[in-house]
């Protein structure tokens, strides 16, 4: 562990927060690392020092609780925000996808049909090869 | 009226909640003398000021029995009021437009008898850090939340935690250097908490 590493976790070792590992570690840190050291010394002053000042200058003192002539309530916006958000699922689901997806509208029956049966087919040979060549269907007459 | 009625395998602070969601005043008014001394002096440290921190403590009360049907787990009870008061501070300081510098001790209460110099020493160095910073110290070194604790109340991740906490008292020691720092003292001669 070197020092940039130590700093930063030396509060939480004063507090007991370090896992066991960590702390193991840094304990072989600080025994090789005089300048971790000193600063551990002063975390510690100057932590004990905030719990002890807080308590000093801070005086408990007794607080009149305010009217509780309320009841406990939920909080209002999470029904309405609940409801909302299942109306706009329900919306989505039955009336704006339908609309956009194919499975949902009526596709027309022309689409689907098989193509047409090829010009050339019919014809007899030499002109279904010219027409077979150009790749249309216009009827070319050899004779 | 005393609540000697817990609920089979429920904390008292726990049982209390339950009783109080129910809209029991009397548990409520128990639950939260349990936590006002905390939450005040948390209030006073962070608002600096006795007045503004009696009425965020106040506020922060009156909002937790309103919204306490909405506290799912019981047992956080004490970091959900905190959460509570901490964002009540917030709303107070914006308003006064003190968010970040306000080093003026004189409207706070600091008990000047029993504080020597060097715990003035210290209080004035909070006071200079900005309202993020001076929450984490209190939280941590006030109430003596959990680096956890902390990061649930401030809802935040417990990596900002962990640097909000280091960068304060980077502050702290530069703010304070070559001043005294008060050594602990014994804990009999502290005021009863």
């Amino acid at each position: 562990m070197r020092c940039r590493e130590a700093r930063p976790i030396l509060e939480s070792y004063l507090t007991g927060e370090l896992s066991g590992f960590r702390a193991v570690a840094l304990e072989r840190h600080l025994q090789a690392c005089p300048a971790c050291r000193k600063e551990m010394d002063v975390t510690l002053r100057l932590t004990s020092g905030l719990r002890s000042s807080f308590r000093v200058a801070i005086p408990p003192r007794s607080l009149s609780l305010p009217n509780l002539a309320i009841q406990p309530q939920r909080l209002a916006w999470f029904p309405k925000v609940a409801s909302i958000a299942i109306l706009s699922a329900l919306l989505l689901g039955l009336i704006v996808v339908p609309s956009i997806h194919p499975y949902g509208r009526q596709i027309p029956a022309a689409t689907f049909q098989t193509s047409p049966t090829p010009a050339y087919e019919n014809q007899p040979r030499e002109v279904a090869e010219v027409i077979n060549r150009h790749g249309t269907d216009w009827r070319i007459s050899i004779n | 009226m005393k609540h000697n009625l817990f609920i089979e395998g429920k904390s008292e602070q726990e049982s209390l909640v339950i009783l109080a969601q129910e809209g029991d005043r009397q548990a409520f008014v128990r639950l939260f003398q349990g936590v006002q001394q905390s939450l005040y002096r948390a209030a006073c440290v962070i608002l600096q000021n006795d007045q503004d921190a009696c009425d965020a403590t106040q506020e922060a009360a009156l909002k937790a029995f309103r919204f306490l049907r909405s506290l799912r787990q019981p047992q956080f009870f004490k970091t959900w009021i905190t959460r509570i008061l901490i964002n009540e501070c917030r709303g107070i300081l914006r308003e006064k437009r003190k968010m970040s510098y306000y080093p003026d001790m004189n409207s706070w209460h600091v008990n000047l008898r029993e504080a020597a110099g060097a715990e003035i020493n210290v209080l004035e160095a909070v006071n200079r850090l900005t309202f993020n910073y001076r929450t984490v110290v209190v939280l941590r070194y006030l109430d003596g939340y959990s680096q956890k604790e902390i990061a649930r109340i401030l809802g935040c991740p417990i990596g900002t935690v962990k640097s909000r906490i280091n960068l304060a008292l980077r502050k702290l020691k530069e703010g304070l250097e070559g001043q005294d720092i008060p050594e602990q003292r014994n804990q009999e001669s502290h005021h009863a908490l």
